[in-house]
């Protein structure tokens, strides 16, 4: 199946998606308050906004995130299902400079039951399937990773670098954490053992059957699998994986976090999760749940070089009836790029040259 | 068809021991011997492939996808901190980052002291974590020559046998931590070959321990 490039494609076929739940269309201000975005930081990973003063003084910034703003207005008692397409300004993949970055998704907010939430992954998974080619939507939930690690005594410190070494799948460095913060062998292998737990569900979940010892993992575990089990019944289990590797900040994310990889894009082009918490830092009642779609870095990581610049070039003299020179290619114009040009030598490179006037001789 | 492995080894002799681990592993690439001006060398049956790129560019390989896999120092990663998973530490490549200065050098802690080195990042952090304010300058080589030549206090940099400092009139004043290589991999690619990436990483370990 062809991966669907071309942000404006991608945009139109996810928000049919969203749609088709039932979602609406939120839109929201490209500005908001500094300090509200200051205030999260820790939820958008990134202390790097644009800002600047308004007329009146205060301080804006441009919008680094979207799920803060839905979050924000949200109302507590209140169920809200919106999709939003909208522009965010983060620091580029590539370079340190500023980009406009486009963002694709959706929120869940209110009375978030388990139909909900498994339904959010659905869709989730129906929209990496949207955009084709070969993926995988990898499930986490945070409660079992730091369940491990609850009751342990670690330091804030030792916390932080071990939950780095399950980001990074890095077992040497969680064993030299615990081994340096006095754990015993068996205690620091199997808090080790949970960054290599990834792959199919069925054989990860089993991996880690043998490490969920206390009840919150337990409580974890048993969520995941039922989200799968849901995805299953939908038909939409097939590239679902867990991987305990995938970890947001605890603060804001409370439960079940999710990303999605395309294979040739080296990274996650879906992310998304419970994040219950940030509701409630906001002083609002309720659940959340949501995802984000990276539609640029689609682009610029698959698409690939343009074979042409137009299907049919129609190139016309100064002695041409300007009329029938547009009445000619309009009549070529049947779903294919036709451009016109005066000369040859003009820089278009199409799959077909028609000189108007040799036309049909 | 068989899902080729693409590999970012550093060029020189981490590279070559590297390399050598990998062929003690079954992955050989005859072709690599005869090196020449190639940059890719592919053995198919294998199914990898190997690249060779300056030291501190293989970690922007493998981030961005280029490679799947790849060979890079820890002071790189700690340096760069790409966005990659650390899958072991392959043993080789032992060295340590230190910070050295002039034989008999006295710290004047009334101001900032000066360290030149090529690791800016794990420079600002180590100095932050001892609470010892610092200026810094980077330079792309030949560290030694700025306290040598009173441009700075000290050096931060990768110290292996210390025979470089000696003949320099330099010694270490501290270890920060030692350094070796490792082996990461691209968060995308792994998922979609983690059974070959997996397969490789064991093979590479027992070959480290032979």
């Amino acid at each position: 199946m062809k991966i669907l490039t071309g942000s404006e494609e991608i945009t139109e076929k996810l928000c049919r998606l969203y749609r088709s739940f039932g979602y609406g269309r939120f839109r929201m201000n490209k500005f908001e308050e500094y300090s509200f975005y200051m205030e999260h930081k820790n939820f958008l990973g990134s202390e790097n906004i644009i800002s600047f003063g308004d007329l009146d003084g205060r301080l804006l910034a441009l919008k680094p995130d979207i799920t803060l703003s839905i979050a924000k207005n949200a109302q507590s008692g209140e169920n809200r299902r919106v999709y939003y397409s909208e522009s965010v300004y983060r620091p580029s993949y590539t370079v340190r400079e500023y980009k406009e970055i486009k963002q694709i998704g959706l929120e869940r907010i209110g009375d978030v039951d388990m139909l909900a939430e498994c339904e959010t992954v659905l869709l989730a998974v129906k929209s990496m399937e949207a955009l084709g080619g070969r993926f995988t939507l990898d499930l986490s939930d945070l409660r079992f990773v730091s369940s491990l690690l609850d009751g342990e005594g670690f330091s804030d410190t030792d916390r932080a670098a071990i939950l780095d070494g399950v980001r990074k799948k890095d077992g040497g460095k969680i064993m030299s954490v615990c081994k340096t913060a006095g754990k015993d062998e068996a205690t620091a292998k199997r808090i080790a053992s949970v960054a290599e737990i990834h792959g199919a569900f069925d054989k990860a979940a089993a991996e880690a059957e043998k490490i969920c010892s206390s009840q919150t993992a337990r409580a974890a575990l048993d969520e995941l699998k039922e989200v799968y089990g849901f995805l299953s019944a939908m038909g939409a289990a097939d590239n679902v994986n867990l991987d305990f590797s995938i970890i947001n900040d605890m603060s804001y994310y409370n439960g079940i976090v999710f990303q999605g990889y395309l294979e040739g894009v080296p990274k996650n082009v879906l992310s998304g999760g419970r994040y219950d918490n940030l509701l409630q830092k906001m002083g609002k009642s309720g659940g959340a749940c949501g995802f984000a779609v990276y539609p640029d870095l689609i682009d610029l990581y698959k698409s690939g070089d343009i074979e042409s610049d137009a299907d049919v070039a129609v190139i016309y003299g100064d002695g041409d009836d300007i009329s029938a020179v547009g009445k000619f290619a309009e009549s070529l114009r049947n779903g294919d790029n036709i451009v016109v040009s005066a000369k040859r030598g003009e820089n278009i490179k199409a799959k077909k040259t028609i000189v108007f006037g040799e036309a049909g001789k | 068809m068989k899902q080729m492995i693409d590999i970012a080894l550093p060029k020189g002799r981490l590279g070559n021991s590297a390399y050598a681990l990998f062929e003690k592993a079954g992955y050989a690439c005859p072709s690599m011997l005869d090196a020449g001006r190639r940059l890719i060398f592919e053995n198919e049956e294998a199914g990898v492939r190997f690249f060779s790129v300056k030291p501190s560019d293989v970690s922007i390989y493998v981030e961005h996808g280029a490679a799947d896999i790849g060979v890079a120092g820890l002071d790189i990663l700690l340096e760069n901190e790409p966005d990659v998973f650390d899958l072991c530490d392959i043993g080789i490549g032992k060295c340590k980052i230190a910070v050295a200065g002039k034989k008999g050098f006295h710290d004047n802690k009334e101001r900032p002291i000066k360290a030149a080195t090529k690791f800016v990042n794990i420079t600002k952090k180590y100095f932050a974590e001892t609470g010892r304010s610092v200026e810094i300058f980077k330079l792309g080589g030949s560290i030694e020559l700025a306290p040598i030549l009173g441009m700075t206090d000290v050096i931060v940099d990768i110290v292996e046998t210390g025979a470089t400092l000696r003949e320099n009139g330099l010694e270490v004043i501290r270890e920060i931590m030692p350094i070796s290589a490792h082996l990461i991999a691209n968060k995308s690619s792994f998922r979609f070959k983690a059974d070959e990436i997996e397969k490789l990483k064991n093979a590479l370990l027992r070959g480290k321990t032979k």
